[in-house]
């Protein structure tokens, strides 16, 4: 699907980390000096965001939201659309955005949806934002991304385990002047190439303890990430599709600003980047501190690079975002970040 | 150096490990050589050969052995 909506906004970004942090060094006793170098060369993360065992993704994305609300002095009774996009909701139901607009004091007429994606998440995010605006029923819509990945992965999941972190953020998008330009697609016959096995309805682990597969060490298997299968994936779905969107929007390479990539690891980018022959300064890894967070990397990536090298976004007029994630799911947005207001991420070392 | 040289040379150091583990070695078989470290001995491999791998070629690039037969279509002769 490629379409441009025309008149919104996107007004503001943050981004909220928790303040525990893990250093991928301090699993050396448990992987070894070797490992944990060579895992680093790769990924190129060196420390994670943990959140605490009692914060929930929608609690971090109650920070990042009081935040932006704040710093952008907006009235909240304006506020009339919250999407939250996660996999680590606080519950089956009810859905995690109608408690948050509760907690955020917001009018009981706001339409509040939560979705379920991970990667991905930040375009599907947008798009259904850009939705609710053009469709008339709505003027400013916040959207929440939050994840607590740490909470699907233990010690046997090397692979994962230095890789992904938590983290949340707040979008804020308003009826405008902007453009936004989405390419969105879906494959669910690769599903099976990440998934998230527990707490739903196909193999309920309360229901049907049987027949969650087991460990060797005898605990159960909660997702499934084939690494391999990801990677192509992204390699090949990913540079498609920003390769997609430069057509769409009859953009050369590199007349764009800036690219806001989905930082799966570091090596991963990497691959990407030498393919697409994109300049490295504009297309950064920037998730040495955080890792994988899902759904938030690209405004993370977005509010921690803009921060953390004092960049003027001021001539960021035209900027892709691109994500690729679990479903599978992949997409990116060609969009004007020039007027948009990006703050720097809530506990940022 | 020549080519077979070149090519154990990134394996030991992509894996830090010795020439004597070579033979045989796939995919998976040792810690370091998972998914990620398989990302990075192609980074290394594509930059010693001065090449750009086909996505194909790099998941089908599953052990020792088979890594010859793939740089062979890239016209590197090992």
């Amino acid at each position: 699907m490629k379409y441009k909506f025309e008149g919104i906004d996107i007004e503001a970004i943050t981004a909220y980390l928790p303040p525990n942090i893990r250093e991928t060094n301090s699993l050396i006793p448990i992987y070894g000096e070797k490992v944990i170098r060579q895992t680093v060369l790769g990924t190129g993360i060196e420390r994670l965001h943990v959140a605490s065992d009692d914060q929930t993704s929608s609690d971090m994305c109650y920070e990042a939201a009081e935040y932006l609300i704040e710093k952008e002095q907006i009235d909240r009774i304006k506020i009339d659309g919250l999407v939250m996009i996660s996999q680590t909701f606080d519950y089956l139901g009810p859905a995690s955005s109608i408690i948050l607009q509760d907690k955020l004091h917001l009018s009981k007429d706001t339409v509040c949806f939560d979705i379920i994606y991970g990667c991905s998440g930040y375009i599907y995010g947008i798009y259904q934002a850009a939705i609710m605006i053009a469709s008339g029923s709505c003027n400013y819509v916040l959207l929440l991304n939050g994840e607590t990945n740490t909470r699907l992965i233990d010690n046997s999941e090397k692979d994962q385990i230095m890789v992904f972190g938590d983290a949340a953020s707040a979008t804020l998008l308003s009826r405008g002047k902007g453009q936004l330009a989405f390419h969105i697609s879906s494959d669910g016959s690769r599903h099976k190439s990440v998934v998230n096995l527990v707490n739903g309805f196909r193999t309920p682990i309360i229901l049907r303890k049987n027949e969650i597969p087991i460990k060797s060490d005898g605990t159960p298997v909660v997702a499934i990430n084939d690494g391999m299968a990801v990677f192509d994936f992204i390699i090949h779905e990913g540079s498609d599709s920003i390769r997609t969107m430069l057509e769409y929007m009859n953009w050369g390479k590199d007349e764009v600003d800036f690219y806001a990539l989905h930082q799966a690891t570091k090596v991963t980018l990497d691959f990407m980047r030498k393919r697409l022959k994109l300049d490295k300064k504009k297309s950064p890894f920037y998730l040495h501190n955080y890792g994988n967070t899902s759904s938030t990397t690209v405004p993370l990536v977005i509010t921690s690079y803009v921060h953390g090298e004092e960049i003027d976004t001021s001539k960021w007029h035209k900027v892709i975002m691109s994500a690729y994630g679990i479903g599978l799911s992949w997409g990116s947005i060609a969009c004007d970040l020039s007027n948009t207001r990006i703050y720097k991420p809530i506990n940022n070392i | 150096m020549d080519n077979s040289n070149k090519y154990n040379k990134v394996f030991c150091e992509a894996f830090e490990i010795s020439l004597n583990q070579l033979e045989g070695l796939q995919y998976q078989q040792i810690d370091s050589w998972d998914s990620i470290g398989h990302m990075g001995l192609i980074t290394l491999i594509e930059d010693a050969f001065d090449i750009m791998m086909d996505m194909e070629d790099i998941v089908d690039f599953s052990s020792y052995e088979k890594g010859k037969i793939i740089l062979n279509k890239y016209e590197i002769r090992l």
